[in-house]
């Protein structure tokens, strides 16, 4: 039998009333035994993956058990991992877990597939990480007003003083920074 | 100083500990355990407050080094795409507050000298207004060191 354009109507609109009725009904179970993917926007067995891998540990008793996979998706400094998430599905199956880079990448990169005030519902803060100066063993300066001054005025060997900033490379570079012109 | 951007943490303390560069500033998550086996000499940390952490307890602060209300940490923080449903929203961030109450992960934080989050930036609203008050913070530092990524 052919089938007419109205029966074609019909089953679409049979169709969106069932996806409507399985999302609502979704909203009340979730997550209803369904996998949960963070994404993490850094290479896996970094800092921010094992805050991610820890808290997923933590979150999936409260969340009925089900579990919750890590998706690292690391490049262009968390921006690919952030646009990502940004183009999910908004079931809630989908979450980003990311550091400070959601505030920095704004102002680090001019031009974003994403914007990091409206493509995001903030769930909440997890930790905070200090962050700590340290030295070469050989350093000389013993201490960091030492070492602070040290590079100032010509101590411990100024002229070869490197620093090295890891990721999150921006904020050992504002670290930096700041600290030649303390706020 | 002379900045070296490294791609990542693992070759800039491997390059610290052969004495290839001089200073490194990095998250406790990667440096309390060099700063245990003093196999680095540690300095400061960008916090207020020094750390509980045993290994890192007798650190002074980069404030009462000299560097006033220097404060810098690695935040982490959780996030949905924007229109997941009101009430999937309130799972998760509920879930979430759990977690940073549950006794086992706030060890594992303690262990790497992070500190768990306890105030009220757990709260959506709050955490967002948090983020924006950073982007206002570090966006003068960042335009005026005139480094960008793209």
């Amino acid at each position: 039998m052919k089938k007419t354009p109205v029966s074609a109507v019909h089953l679409a609109l049979t169709l969106a009333l069932g996806l409507a009725a399985a999302t609502g009904a979704h909203a009340q179970d979730f997550p209803a035994g369904k996998p949960i993917t963070i994404v993490v926007p850094f290479a896996a067995g970094g800092p921010t993956d094992r805050v991610a891998r820890d808290l997923a540990e933590a979150m999936r008793k409260p969340l009925d058990g089900t579990s919750i996979v890590i998706d690292n998706a690391a490049g262009a400094g968390s921006t690919i991992g952030n646009a990502k998430v940004a183009r999910a599905r908004p079931d809630g199956y989908t979450l980003l877990l990311t550091h400070v880079g959601m505030a920095t990448t704004p102002v680090l990169y001019r031009k974003l597939p994403y914007d990091y005030e409206t493509d995001f519902e903030y769930l909440g803060m997890i930790n905070d990480v200090p962050m700590t100066v340290i030295g070469k063993p050989q350093l000389e300066a013993g201490t960091s007003r030492n070492c602070a001054s040290g590079s100032r005025r010509t101590r411990a060997r100024p002229t070869s003083a490197t620093r090295a900033s890891a990721p999150p490379r921006t904020c050992a570079g504002c670290c930096c920074k700041a600290s030649s012109r303390p706020r | 100083m002379t900045t070296v951007p490294y791609k990542g943490t693992a070759p800039a303390i491997a390059d610290l500990l052969g004495g290839q560069i001089d200073l490194l500033c990095d998250q406790t998550t990667n440096t309390t355990s060099q700063i245990e086996a003093r196999k680095v000499k540690a300095y400061g940390v960008t916090t207020l407050k020094r750390l509980g952490t045993p290994a890192l307890k007798d650190l002074p602060t980069l404030d009462e080094s000299g560097l006033k209300n220097f404060q810098v940490t690695i935040w982490h923080g959780l996030y949905a795409p924007k229109g997941t449903p009101a009430p999937v929203l309130k799972k998760l961030n509920d879930a979430l507050k759990v977690a940073l109450k549950d006794p086992d992960f706030i060890r594992k934080e303690e262990g790497l000298g992070a500190v768990v989050v306890a105030d009220r930036r757990v709260e959506p609203a709050e955490h967002r207004k948090f983020v924006q008050q950073e982007v206002a913070r570090f966006g003068p530092v960042i335009k005026a060191a005139g480094v960008y990524a793209d």
